[in-house]
């Protein structure tokens, strides 16, 4: 799987667009599960998985055959969405707080009262544990691969993970409570 | 509330990644057994792992893939420009008169050898116009081009059994033209009018002509039957598709 991807690049490289097409086709719905469940917002998911592939695509050159080409890539996102999120931090704070949520597909989940509770944990986590924390879960990546990924020590990823499981539980013990 | 050794809360952790060692486990067990809010802890993790299972994932729209693709600069990795780069030194200013001369030679050469392949090959009068099959011929379909640095159209037009494409196209860079066609259609002929610097290849269910500049030429194919078929034309450049078409033939 991996040898194919850098196979891919290798054609991306010769100038082959459509192997360009086929790690987008393969790797898309991935990257966007990933921003959203960062980002909690449909179209700010779909912004942020366009802007990783352009960035990657045109820093193909630099991609470094070692690592595999999709935690590069999830790197990208990671960055992105870090990138976005610093930008729309205020913003999204308020829109949380009296956004009615009409316009989120999200929305139906929304109604299963536990789920989207679980949703409001999770973004309540600061980005810093809410990286790891998804990542983990969505991928069940290794220490090292996050290490890679968020760019930290590995002894930084776990530090991170577990405090952000901690405070994830901590949260949503609060709101069942509630 | 009781606490929490360090080393346990990293073994916890480990149970729930799943990487703990069978030594580490039990290890974790005993301590479990003996300590409420460890244990508390350890079923707390546990639920909200759980929890986080049931998030459902969300599928981006369809139109994604395509909007991705759109945005990317498809030019940036032609194989015209690593060329340039990894020749750069032979392009200095000192060899241009020697290089002009020597690709004169050559395109010479290849325009003399092409029309003495065309007088060659081809075996009918006229596809291009008033070739014998011509009268009665219709029009099927007159496509203008015009995207990147290529312009000009193709027209289709058909008599009987016979079809054929005429191009008239002209472009600064390479660009090639692929054909594809399905079983019970047969390429007949290849007819050129204003071409040069002009590459054919053949498959066995396709024609691909690899050319640049003005470019005037014309393929006849033959279908066994009557039966609506359909013929698959694109314009390829630096591998990259930049225009395709399925005609109906036949319809």
């Amino acid at each position: 799987m991996n040898d194919d991807d850098k196979i891919l690049v290798k054609e991306c490289l010769k100038g082959n667009k459509k192997s360009f097409e086929e790690i987008v086709e393969k790797y898309y719905k991935t990257i966007f599960r990933l921003s959203f469940r960062i980002t909690r917002d449909y179209d700010n998911a779909e912004e942020i998985t366009q802007i990783a592939f352009v960035k990657a695509y045109e820093n193909l050159e630099s991609y470094n055959s070692k690592y595999k080409f999709f935690s590069w890539i999830y790197r990208m996102t990671v960055n992105e969405a870090i990138n976005f999120s610093k930008r729309n931090d205020r913003n999204q704070r308020i829109d949380e707080k009296y956004s009615t949520d009409e316009r989120n597909p999200d929305k139906i989940f929304e109604k299963v009262e536990l789920k989207g509770k679980v949703q409001e944990a999770v973004m309540e986590l600061d980005l810093l544990y809410r990286l790891p924390v998804v990542l983990k879960h969505l991928f069940d990546y290794s220490y090292q691969e996050l290490s890679y990924i968020l760019d930290v020590p590995e002894k930084t990823v776990k530090s991170r993970l577990f405090t952000g499981r901690q405070l994830l539980k901590d949260i949503l013990i609060k709101k069942e409570f509630n | 509330m009781e606490f929490i050794d360090k080393k346990y809360v990293e073994l916890i952790n480990k149970e729930i990644d799943h990487i703990i060692t069978p030594d580490e486990k039990e290890k974790l067990d005993i301590y479990l057994s003996d300590n409420k809010a460890a244990q508390d802890y350890y079923n707390g993790l546990l639920k909200a792992n759980d929890y986080l299972s049931q998030l459902p994932d969300q599928e981006p729209s369809e139109n994604l893939k395509k909007q991705i693709i759109n945005s990317i600069d498809s030019s940036r990795y032609s194989p015209k420009t690593k060329k340039q780069n990894s020749w750069g030194p032979l392009f200095a200013p000192k060899f241009k008169f020697a290089y002009t001369f020597a690709a004169g030679l050559i395109l010479g050469i290849i325009i003399y050898a092409m029309l003495i392949n065309n007088s060659n090959t081809v075996n009918i009068n006229d596809v291009y116009g008033t070739i014998g099959i011509s009268n009665g011929a219709n029009t099927i379909a007159e496509l203008p081009l015009k995207f990147s640095d290529i312009s000009g159209k193709i027209d289709i037009k058909s008599a009987g059994k016979n079809f054929w494409f005429n191009l008239d196209l002209n472009s600064t860079n390479k660009f090639d033209v692929v054909i594809s066609y399905p079983e019970g259609v047969k390429f007949e002929n290849f007819r050129l009018g204003i071409a040069k610097n002009i590459e054919v290849s053949k498959g066995q269910s396709f024609i691909k002509i690899t050319n640049s500049g003005p470019q005037q030429f014309s393929m006849l194919f033959s279908q066994v039957s009557l039966a609506p078929t359909t013929v698959k034309i694109e314009i390829l450049q630096a591998g990259n598709i930049l225009y395709e078409h399925d005609q109906l033939i036949n319809e």
